[in-house]
């Protein structure tokens, strides 16, 4: 209202005619002129958000957490994998502060989806471990002026956020075969941290019987470029691949991946004399086809070579009684060798 | 890793394909679809439209379709006493769409009032449907290749000059498949914030588009402004500066297409005259779209 108390007349009040924000045209002129100029390329780094990020459901790795996991930030009391979720998110929780603290020195791979999503092709744990610290990390500077990153548990986060927090992913900008996508995540992984020998064994199982049906041979070389062995190390690993199909091989080759036998009775088993892997087996394994106790026990340590002595000779047989009392019973390696064989002969007779 | 790579982007041996794309919707990409495909035709080229908007407009406006304008008719080859049909591994009940086309791999074009036009309409509910079906089954790859793969097919090599696109204003596979098809790119915008910004998304489709592709890239036929009004002194500020930036100046299109009603009346389902092209020389609108489409025809056919 003016001052006579007329109301003002429409139009004082000129504006200038604004147009387009400045930044917009040129944020519309960078892309175009990317665009026109995009040579063509495998990959690009691109910052994701990480709600465009689509996990891998059959990665290499054996893991339990699953998002609703991270979501949380706890595992629940009734959880069926509780024991290996818990072990899996105190992984998590290190990896997270340690983004937290250096950022992410590798980022995970991924190929393009259209539109904006991604799909992982490895980098499970690291971009689960910034969903974590986004939700659950706290950063503060204490007395010292030192940055601490302070877990504190949001059972209820803000998921929009997830749209807002981006991280740098390696992006494809085609799909991959299938088989490079399983190959690529599994260099991924042997590239920072160690997969279980069962995990290599079993993609190496996949990836043989994959070279099998293109009519191609496995060779050495794809061992030492994928998993990262040496080549005397290739070589033993080809024995198995070469046997894979030996009734007890196969056997011992499951057991290895559930982690109920060791890699090392493994090539030996692959190495021995096809005649001989029955006996072998059955000595190792028993007429079951393997430990009905997966849980290992250990026997503890003395240095009363006596007491072993009385102990194994107590319980033979005559038949091999003379083959134990030969032995040399004041050498502890030798000892430590009867006692196994003793052991062996003990869970063939009794086991 | 390369070489393990599928290299599948088919060359055509001279079919344009011209994609209309915005993300952002409204900005008269289905008008200037229209309008190209008018213009097209009366310069004697075969031309086969294709819409896989599931809003229907650009297949309403030279198919007829059915009631609720999202279904379209029954295709004039289609004879139900014909046994073919039911051996078709999956019989449309009579009509073909671009729903059939992602589906089967296969749809039999409509002819249309020009003799040298043909078309693959939309389908409302059946494309909604099988986007929805994309999405759950993430087969948003397979769909992206389809299109391209189905057009270098000897059919329509031989069959046709120039493929034109209407686009949906959203990103899905189905956008993206179009640009994977395409050879030229055209991208509509108003004269205001919002549309402006929205090049940016296209552009990045375009970009990554021309990521994958070695030679035959994605061409960019130009900018037009859409709905332009040269009343308004802020939209007049905005050609200013898109005219005056180093990368988009060239790119503009001119004339602009100004906000004139004959454009819409023109492009209606029931327009008389049947055409823009066929009203009276005088007619501003006649004049101006003229004029761009003769620019966007020539680039296309340079």
């Amino acid at each position: 209202m003016t001052e006579e108390g007329l109301p003002r007349k429409p139009g004082l009040l000129k504006r200038n005619a604004v147009g387009v924000q400045p930044g917009t045209i040129s944020k519309v002129a960078a892309q175009i002129a990317a665009a026109e100029n995009a040579k063509q390329q495998e990959y690009e780094l691109r910052q994701v958000p990480l709600a465009d990020i689509q996990l891998w459901e059959d990665q290499p790795r054996t893991f339990h957490l699953t998002l609703s996991d991270i979501y949380r930030g706890y595992i629940q009391e009734d959880d069926p994998y509780r024991m290996n979720k818990t072990e899996e998110l105190e992984g998590i929780i290190t990896l997270a502060m340690s983004l937290k603290e250096f950022g992410l020195l590798n980022p995970p791979i991924a190929f393009a989806l259209p539109g904006k999503h991604v799909q992982l092709m490895g980098g499970q744990r690291r971009t689960m471990a910034a969903i974590f610290g986004l939700f659950h990390l706290e950063t503060i500077i204490d007395e010292q002026e030192n940055r601490v990153h302070e877990l504190t548990i949001n059972p209820e986060p803000d998921l929009t956020l997830l749209h807002v927090e981006r991280i740098t992913v390696k992006v494809f900008l085609r799909k991959p075969q299938a088989q490079t996508v399983e190959r690529l995540g599994i260099i991924d992984n042997v590239q920072r941290d160690d997969l279980s020998i069962g995990d290599k064994l079993r993609w190496l199982i996949k990836f043989s019987a994959h070279q099998e049906e293109k009519g191609r041979a496995v060779r050495w070389r794809d061992l030492v470029d994928t998993l990262g062995l040496s080549r005397s190390q290739a070589y033993e690993w080809m024995n198995v691949v070469q046997t894979r199909n030996d009734e007890y091989v196969r056997q011992v080759i499951q057991f290895v991946i559930e982690g109920n036998a060791s890699f090392a009775k493994l090539l030996e088993l692959a190495k021995a004399d096809s005649h001989q892997r029955a006996h072998q087996f059955r000595q190792w394994f028993g007429e079951r086809g393997g430990r009905g106790n997966t849980a290992k026990v250990s026997l503890g340590h003395t240095t009363n070579l006596n007491a072993l002595k009385s102990l194994v000779l107590a319980n033979v047989d005559d038949d091999h009684l003379e083959e134990f009392k030969a032995l040399n019973w004041d050498d502890p390696k030798s000892v430590k060798k009867a006692f196994a064989t003793f052991l062996d002969y003990w869970i063939e007779k009794n086991g | 890793m390369a070489a393990e790579q599928i290299t599948t982007i088919p060359d055509y041996a001279k079919l344009k394909v011209l994609t209309i794309g915005n993300h952002k919707g409204g900005v008269a990409k289905t008008t200037l679809s229209k309008l190209l495909t008018e213009y097209s035709v009366r310069k004697g080229k075969r031309v086969l439209g294709i819409d896989i908007d599931p809003q229907c407009n650009f297949s309403a406006r030279f198919v007829q379709m059915t009631e609720d304008g999202g279904t379209p008719p029954f295709h004039p080859n289609f004879d139900p006493k014909d046994p073919t049909w039911d051996e078709l591994p999956y019989a449309p009940p009579g009509y073909w769409s671009i729903a059939e086309f992602f589906r089967l791999g296969y749809a039999e074009p409509y002819p249309t009032d020009h003799p040298t036009l043909s078309f693959i309409p939309s389908h409302k509910r059946e494309l909604t449907s099988f986007l929805e079906q994309v999405e759950r089954n993430s087969i948003q790859e397979a769909v992206v290749e389809h299109m391209r793969a189905m057009l270098s097919m000897e059919y329509y090599q031989d069959e046709f000059d120039l493929v034109i696109i209407d686009t949906p204003p959203q990103t899905s596979a189905l956008t993206a498949s179009a640009a994977r098809a395409a050879t030229h790119l055209l991208i509509p915008t108003e004269m205001q914030e919002d549309s402006v910004a929205g090049m940016a998304d296209m552009a990045q489709l375009w970009q990554a588009e021309n990521q994958v592709r070695d030679t035959n890239k994605l061409q960019l036929i130009g900018i037009l402004a859409t709905k332009y009004d040269p009343q308004s002194a802020a939209q007049r500020k905005t050609m200013e500066q898109l005219i005056q930036n180093e990368v988009l100046g060239d790119k503009l299109i001119n004339p602009p297409m100004r906000y004139l009603q004959t454009y819409a009346n023109s492009s209606s389902t029931f327009a008389n005259p049947r055409s823009l092209f066929e009203m009276h020389e005088n007619t501003p609108a006649r004049n101006e779209a003229e004029q761009f489409c003769k620019v966007i025809f020539e680039r296309i056919f340079q």
